[in-house]
Formats: C-alpha cells, sequence, structure tokens
C-alpha cells in the first residue's frame, strides 16, 4: 500500500472503486462499440456485392463479376482478421502482428470519439509524414491505445481544444523487440505524439495525486492512459508522458512496418 | 452522364458500389477522406454525394451543401434521418445497390435515373443483349439474351400481360431480381411486339379518353396479339 493510498478513508476508497468499475465498463463499451463498426464495416462491402451478384450476377460481365467476387474474398479476409485480433485479445489465439495503418486506425478512432468530441467542440488534427503512417500490431489492440489516449487528451480540457496527433519514425529499434515479435519488417519504430491542453494534462498526472483527485474523471484517464500503456507494452512498444515546453503530452512508441505489399 | 462523389474509407464498398454504378450510367469519384471530398467538390462538378457521415462533423458537411447528399454509417442510427445530419437521409450499412438505386433515384439531382422507366430498360436490355428479370409492382418480365421471353401479371402471362404492365406499370419502379424464366410465353421479337404494344396502348388511351368525355367506360381493353 503506498503513501496515498494508506490516507484514504474506506468511504473514499469505496467510491474509487465504483469508479474505476465505471470506467472499465465505459472502456468495454467503447471497445465493443469499435469491434462492430468494424465488423459491419466489412460486412457492408460482402452484403452490397453478394447482393448484387444474387440480384444481377447473371447480367453482368465476367470481368465485373470476377471483380466482385475478388471484392467478397478481400473483405471476408479483414472480417477473419477482425476475429483473430478479438481472440489474440482474449488470449485465445495466436499474437497477431500485421500491418496498420495510422491514418485509418485515427479515422475510425475519431469516429468512434465523434460525439464526445462533437458535444465539448473538441477538434482533431492528425499530421503523418510519411515514413511514418504504417506500425505493425493487432489493429485492434492499436486502436483501442489511440482510442484512449484521443478520449484522455479531449477529456482533460475544461473547455473546447484542439488534439494533435502528429508521428515521426525514429531510426532506431531495440532488436529483442522486432526478433520476439518475429517482424523482419519492423526497421524501426514510429513515435506519435498525441497533444491536447498540456498544462491541464499534466495537472491531471501530478504525482502524487492528492487524495481525491483519484476520483471521477481523474479516476478514467489515469486508467484510460493505463490500458493505453500495458496495451502499447503487448505491441512492443512504450508509452511515455513527455513534459515538454507545452505542457505534457502523450508519446506512443510502436514498430514501424512498411505496409501491406 | 450522372457523377457521384463518394466518400468512404472501405475501399471493397467503394469498388463495388463504383462498379455497379456504372452499369447504370453513374461516373463514382471515390475519396476517403473529408479534405479530398472537399477538394474534389471544389473543383469537379458532381451531381450528387454520397458521404460516410462516421467521417464527417456537422461543419464539415456544410462543404456540401450545394449538392443533394445521401449519408451512410456503421452505427446505429435510426433509419432514414441521422441524429446530427437532419438535411440529408440516411442509409444504414449494411444496404443493397438496390436500396442505394433507389435513394438515389429519390434525389432530385440524377434525372438520367429518375426517368428510367421500364421502357428504357427494356430497350437497353434488347440492345445490350442482357439477360435478366424485372419485377415491376406484382408483374416479372423475363428477357433473355435482350429478347423478352416471359411476363406474368396478376394470374395472366405472354403478351397480354405485357401489355397490362406497359399500361398500367410502366412509371413503377423496376428492379432487377435474380431467377430465370420457366417457361416460353413470348414468341416475337423484342422491336416488333414493342411497336405493337406501344400502338395498341396509345389506341387504348384514345379510346379511354374518348369514354371518359362521353361519361362511359372502355371495357374493350385487351391486347388481342399481333397484327397481321
Amino acid at each position: 500500500m503506498d503513501t496515498a493510498e494508506r490516507t484514504l478513508g474506506p468511504e473514499l476508497r469505496q467510491r474509487i472503486a465504483a469508479s474505476f468499475h465505471r470506467q472499465h465498463l465505459e472502456a468495454t463499451g467503447r471497445l465493443l462499440a469499435s469491434i462492430a463498426h468494424d465488423v459491419r464495416s466489412a460486412v457492408a462491402s460482402i452484403v452490397y456485392s453478394a447482393d448484387f451478384l444474387d440480384t444481377r450476377g447473371g447480367s453482368v460481365q465476367e470481368d465485373v463479376l470476377r471483380a466482385m467476387a475478388h471484392d467478397i474474398a478481400e473483405a471476408s479476409r479483414r472480417l477473419s482478421l477482425t476475429v483473430d485480433s478479438l481472440l489474440d485479445c482474449a488470449r485465445l489465439g495466436p499474437a497477431i502482428s500485421v500491418p496498420v495503418s495510422l491514418r485509418e486506425v485515427m479515422s475510425r478512432a475519431q469516429g468512434l470519439l465523434r460525439s464526445f468530441y462533437r458535444d465539448g467542440a473538441h477538434s482533431l488534427r492528425v499530421e503523418l509524414v510519411a515514413g511514418a503512417e504504417w506500425v505493425r500490431g493487432n489493429p485492434v489492440v492499436v486502436e483501442q491505445i489511440f482510442v484512449n489516449l484521443l478520449l484522455s487528451a479531449a477529456e482533460c480540457a475544461e473547455a473546447a481544444s484542439l488534439v494533435i496527433v502528429s508521428a515521426q519514425s525514429t531510426p532506431s529499434s531495440v532488436p529483442f523487440v522486432a526478433e520476439a515479435l518475429s517482424v523482419p519488417s519492423a526497421t524501426g519504430m514510429v513515435e506519435v505524439r498525441v497533444r491536447g491542453d498540456g498544462a491541464l494534462l499534466a495537472q491531471r498526472f501530478a504525482d502524487p495525486l492528492p487524495g481525491a483527485a483519484y476520483e471521477g474523471e481523474v479516476v478514467g484517464l489515469r486508467l484510460a492512459v493505463a490500458d493505453a500503456e500495458a496495451a502499447a507494452a503487448t505491441q512492443g512498444g512504450r508509452l511515455s508522458l513527455d513534459h515538454g515546453a507545452e505542457g505534457l503530452s502523450f508519446v506512443v512508441r510502436l514498430p514501424r512496418s512498411e505496409g501491406p505489399r | 452522364m450522372t457523377r457521384l462523389l463518394m466518400l468512404d474509407f472501405d475501399e471493397h464498398l467503394v469498388s463495388a458500389v463504383s462498379r455497379t454504378l456504372q452499369q447504370e450510367g453513374v461516373d463514382v469519384v471515390a475519396v476517403r477522406s473529408v479534405e479530398s471530398a472537399r477538394h474534389e467538390a471544389e473543383n469537379q462538378h458532381f451531381d450528387v454525394a454520397l458521404l460516410d457521415c462516421d467521417l464527417l462533423d456537422a461543419a464539415e458537411l456544410a462543404a456540401f451543401s450545394e449538392l443533394p447528399v445521401i449519408l451512410t454509417t456503421s452505427f446505429l442510427e435510426p433509419e432514414g434521418q441521422h441524429r446530427f445530419f437532419s438535411r440529408a437521409p440516411l442509409m444504414r450499412k449494411p444496404f443493397t445497390s438496390a436500396q442505394l438505386l433507389s435513394a438515389l433515384r429519390a434525389t432530385s439531382a440524377l434525372p438520367g435515373l429518375e426517368n428510367v422507366n421500364l421502357l428504357d430498360v427494356l430497350r437497353r436490355a434488347n440492345s445490350e443483349a442482357k439477360s435478366l428479370v424485372l419485377a415491376v409492382g406484382r408483374a416479372r418480365l423475363f428477357v433473355e439474351d435482350g429478347e423478352l421471353v416471359h411476363a406474368e401479371f396478376d394470374g395472366i402471362s405472354g403478351e397480354r400481360a405485357l401489355a397490362e404492365v406497359l399500361a398500367h406499370g410502366a412509371q413503377a419502379e423496376v428492379v432487377t431480381i435474380s431467377g430465370q424464366a420457366e417457361r416460353r410465353t413470348i414468341q416475337r421479337p423484342f422491336q416488333a411486339l414493342l411497336l405493337d404494344l406501344l400502338r395498341h396502348i396509345e389506341e387504348r388511351e384514345q379510346r379511354e379518353s374518348a369514354f371518359a368525355d362521353e361519361g362511359r367506360e372502355d371495357t374493350s381493353t385487351h391486347f388481342k396479339g399481333p397484327r397481321s
């Protein structure tokens, strides 16, 4: 038991536990929404193409038929990858490590958090440079890392804020990471920086926290970031807090990928 | 040719929609980001936009205010209209090509599609020697290699059924469905058949008009078949 915990009374500890539970439920809800969105997107192209072939297949040219069958096969593969990624998350299947488009991840995360950002009048700007657009990992896990960070960056702002995501590749890599993950194309790392209201973020992450600050949004913020930190570690990466001139920002390092061939 | 701007992140859905709409004479320009969509809308002419609103904010939608817009979503929004984008119709994914065409027809920006009627579809199928089955209300029309081979409508079949469909259902929504003719009830070549049918319909309309002027009802409306 650390010093801060020792100073908490039983009532406060109970409220903190309830707050943790609520935050976990919210995080689970976000994960499920994200998965449902992915599955529905893949199903959308399968249903569209299959229905077209079913109703008009007899009257379309052979090359169109072939292309639509190819689309169905590709969308099915993507659906299968989503299921494999989920099984990996639940430790029920082999580790999934594939090229993941950061641009796509940000777009999906943004879609998922759109109502939250809209309600708080927050906005998001994504700046990805060439060579830092692809990372390697489990797509579901990578998405969850950034959903948590984008949420945290906006959540700690007291007024409408601009969250900026920037990414750059870093030449060095930890050799054993690539080796352990069997990822020959991980020729370095991508460093993604998520910057919101740095000063407020720094307040929320003041260490040690005063007892009362363990409640409510601060608990949620710390929990979401702790989840993202653990998730980054499972992907051979790392999440850290960077105290720069503009305040605090989240920095995620993940193995770089060249993108699908 | 009708031009459609499509904003969607799913490349497979984009390619499927592009291919199927191309068959309907619609040219699809697809983009994956709001910025690109805005750029295309500012620099090219489009008749309609099909936008995935999971990628959009209400303020961003304003950039497309000059265009008729159809929205799509993968989230569980109420069918028909989005909570935050009330000015545009909404289609929930997954949707079918028939639903998309129906939504496009509902926009006034697609004269090419809006005016598609049964005769246009039959003429096009004939000129392109297509095989297809059409549902026109309760009627079913079977086309093989561009030739009408069978029609059925309310218990009647053959040329009479076709005449009834053309007289009463020519403006109804035409939907392509799966299936094939189990029998052949129409033998004449399409062009000759069509000329005769159109003449018959015209005569009937004139007769009905004359009877209406006299306040009587026309009871001799059956198509008798080929003229000698």
